[in-house]
């Protein structure tokens, strides 16, 4: 606090003090430390809580022969896939196999294996087209893979093939069937692979008879995990330069920062204020003026792009003291009328134009235009003067400008005209 | 305790965020609606035509080996049993099979469609034989989902004829139907009349909507010749073709035509003059008959598969014969 106070006292500013701790004190930990937070959250995502790359999705079947594995669900995840069915040991069918299984006696197994072989159907899952799938399964009752409802759980339903079983004599066994592109058999449980599945294709998984507890469980490794940890590093990085910032430029007092606009504020005594105000209408109704001629000078009009951003003001400035139109250098009584009060205001050596009749001579004329053409000329400048406002010189040229203009209320339409 | 209710509030502030940013595995991917493309697949790969037709021509060489027909229910339907049949019958009684019974493993084209429900067709060329002879149109059916594809008909292509084009077998062609309206005639009409065609020869109403082809040559020469004969021993013969229903598989070309695979039965009655009996007239009848007691009128029947290009109505074209078998599988005296 003394050392701020005194960094502040040569600068005689009693308030800073405050603000810049306010900013330094308070929003700058506050920046720092959501910033830490942020890192702390975006290392934490790319490490521990990384999205798993493996994502296995189970599900459970009752009392059901049939599992079909809806297109698309395949490649939901990752198009390499591995898919997995077991039939629930039989425990309930056949308790004596079920026994010998638990015991795992490697004699009584293999016995059990060759009874298994002879009984139980055997396990077997294929990958097919879904109409070829749906014609298999005609007029029987299925479980349906429908996708995914958790990361964990596979969502299901229960449904009843369309159609008439199929009567044929030449039946062949499932895994034998020309239909399918893969099949994978195994005795109580069977396992398949597949590299790139396809959108439209179908698995179908047959446990041989009505299981009443089949397990289906799909494995995905994905090769593309979204990345949670780079929104935390941009939080964090765009926090950090808050903080900085906090802790420099926005504690630092707003006229210290805008020193040169400060001091011409204040060098300008407040009554002249008011007289800014329409100053940055006339100086867009002096654009204005100096952009009509323009089109004429084509490259002139492009260089400065921030005329055309104008316009639009310009117009409405213009529509409010009448419609601005062409210039009409015929209409000689206006000219003259011109002339006339020029010669009033700067008593430059146009004076005697002034007092000349309404009919003036081409010469006269002419001596016009090249004034003219010298006042395009310049007010481009001045415009550009009154755009950037920061020097106290451009000042004075916007005032010069606005006094030009400024007459344009006062006068009549006629002579607005004629400043273009 | 000051401190308390700020720490409950850190502690709840820092467990809300450990369980809202912790461990998220992303947004649960969900299954997109199956495109309708997905409907007009081929029935079959190529890969899986290939693998089909090898393992039915594998099955198809053991018959052949061992000339014993009794395994050929598993690999044949149609026409093509009955004819392959009579074929190792024949081969059984002569020692060797004949070379036009070979069909060659590699194929130059096949064509597979899109169809959704059964039965279920592929037509697929193969390549010439060893011995230079013609290319064979294999067609191969599945009659219902359960069951698997059986090699239903073979016609030998004649020499150098024109096929249509089809869809590539990636895309997909469609199985056509016997009473379309948008071909000259509709497949049964145009199987019916091409059997009158065979049975009448040029007098047949229907010649001229038939382009001239070696198959009917053929049996209009063999035909004459018997006739020549039986004529001198003042028999008579006649030949009644009559198309088999439901025989007929059906394939569209990509120029709208259909080809078109059909199953047409022959009797030929031969009754010899003059207390004569009357012979088998080749080797296979020979064959067939074997030591069967003659008659003076001998029934051979013959199973016929024709294929023919059916040209779109607008066309206008004759209908041209691509192809045929004609095997006899019966002869009995009576």
């Amino acid at each position: 606090m003394t050392d701020q106070e005194a960094q502040e006292q040569p600068r005689k500013y009693t308030k800073p003090t405050r603000r810049a701790w306010i900013m330094r004190g308070i929003v700058t930990p506050i920046f720092g430390l959501l910033a830490v937070a942020c890192v702390v959250f975006g290392v934490l995502n790319a490490t521990v809580w990384k999205p798993s790359r493996n994502i296995t999705a189970t599900a459970q079947a009752h009392g059901t022969q049939y599992v079909v594995i809806d297109p698309g669900v395949l490649d939901l995840v990752d198009t390499a896939v591995t898919v997995s069915a077991d039939n629930g040991e039989t425990a309930s069918s056949n308790g004596a196999e079920a026994g010998t299984d638990a015991s795992e006696d490697s004699q009584n197994q293999q016995t059990s294996q060759d009874q298994q072989a002879q009984t139980e159907p055997q396990v077997c899952m294929a990958v097919g087209s879904a109409k070829d799938v749906s014609g298999w399964l005609a007029g029987e009752p299925y479980v349906r893979v429908t996708g995914l409802s958790t990361w964990q759980a596979l969502s299901t339903s229960e449904e009843q093939a369309k159609g008439t079983a199929s009567a044929s004599q030449n039946q062949v066994a499932f895994a034998d069937s020309d239909m399918w592109s893969q099949v994978e058999c195994g005795g109580t449980s069977a396992s398949m692979h597949l590299n790139s599945a396809q959108p439209a294709q179908v698995m179908l998984i047959d446990f041989g008879t009505k299981t009443p507890n089949a397990d289906l469980s799909m494995h995905w490794v994905r090769q593309r995990v979204p990345d949670f940890a780079l929104p935390w590093y941009f939080g964090g990085g765009l926090c950090a330069v808050l903080a900085v910032l906090s802790a420099s430029v926005f504690a630092m007092e707003p006229h210290t920062r805008r020193k040169k606009q400060a001091e011409s504020a204040q060098a300008r005594p407040k009554s002249a204020k008011p007289a800014d105000e329409p100053t940055i209408g006339a100086a867009l109704a002096g654009t204005f003026a100096a952009l009509k001629p323009r089109p004429k000078k084509k490259a002139a009009a492009k260089g400065s792009g921030r005329h055309g951003r104008h316009a639009g003001a310009a117009e409405d400035e213009s529509a409010q003291q009448g419609a601005p139109t062409v210039v009409d250098p015929g209409a000689r009584n206006i000219v003259a009328e011109h002339a006339n009060r020029n010669a009033g205001d700067e008593t430059a050596e146009h004076g005697a134009e002034g007092e000349t009749t309404s009919v003036i001579s081409a010469d006269e004329l002419q001596a016009y235009f090249a004034r003219l053409a010298q006042e395009v000329g310049v007010e481009p400048a001045a415009e550009d003067a009154a755009e950037t406002t920061a020097e106290p010189a451009d000042a004075e040229v916007v005032e010069t400008e606005t006094a030009v203009v400024e007459e344009q209320p006062s006068a009549d339409q006629s002579e607005g005209k004629e400043n273009e | 305790m000051k401190r308390s209710p700020l720490a409950v509030a850190a502690a709840v502030i820092a467990l809300g965020m450990t369980v809202s940013l912790a461990a998220c595995e992303g947004q649960i991917p969900t299954v997109s609606a199956p495109t309708e493309s997905a409907s007009a697949n081929p029935d079959l790969t190529e890969d899986q035509e290939q693998e089909m037709r090898e393992a039915l021509l594998k099955t198809i060489e053991d018959c052949n080996e061992q000339k014993n027909p009794a395994n050929l229910g598993q690999a044949m339907s149609g026409p093509e049993l009955e004819i392959r049949t009579s074929e190792l019958q024949v081969a059984q009684k002569t020692g060797k099979l004949d070379p036009k019974t070979t069909i060659p493993t590699d194929i130059t084209q096949t064509v597979i469609p899109t169809d959704n429900g059964w039965p279920r067709s592929v037509f697929s060329i193969t390549t010439t034989t060893e011995d230079q002879q013609s290319k064979r149109l294999l067609v191969f059916t599945q009659g219902d989902a359960r069951e698997n594809y059986k090699l239903w008909g073979v016609a030998r292509l004649f020499q150098g004829v024109e096929m249509p084009k089809f869809t590539v077998p990636s895309i997909g062609s469609q199985m056509g139907h016997p009473t379309d309206e948008n071909l000259v005639m509709t497949p049964e009409q145009a199987v019916q009349r091409y059997a009158d065609v065979l049975q009448n020869g040029t007098k047949s109403q229907y010649a001229g909507d038939f382009a001239d082809d070696y198959f009917r040559q053929d049996l209009q020469n063999l035909s004459q010749t018997v006739q020549q004969g039986m004529e001198r021993n003042k028999g008579s013969q006649e030949q009644t073709f009559t198309p088999v229903d439901g025989q007929m598989q059906i394939m569209r070309s990509s120029e709208g035509g259909d080809l078109v695979v059909a199953q047409i039965n022959s009797v030929w009655t031969r009754t010899a003059g003059e207390g004569r009996e009357s012979l088998p007239a080749s080797d296979s009848e020979r064959a067939l008959f074997g030591d069967g007691k003659a008659t003076s009128t001998m029934k051979v029947t013959y199973v016929n598969v024709i294929a023919m290009y059916i040209p779109p109505a607008k066309s206008g074209a004759q209908i041209t014969t691509v192809g045929a078998e004609r095997q006899p599988v019966k002869v009995e005296a009576v």
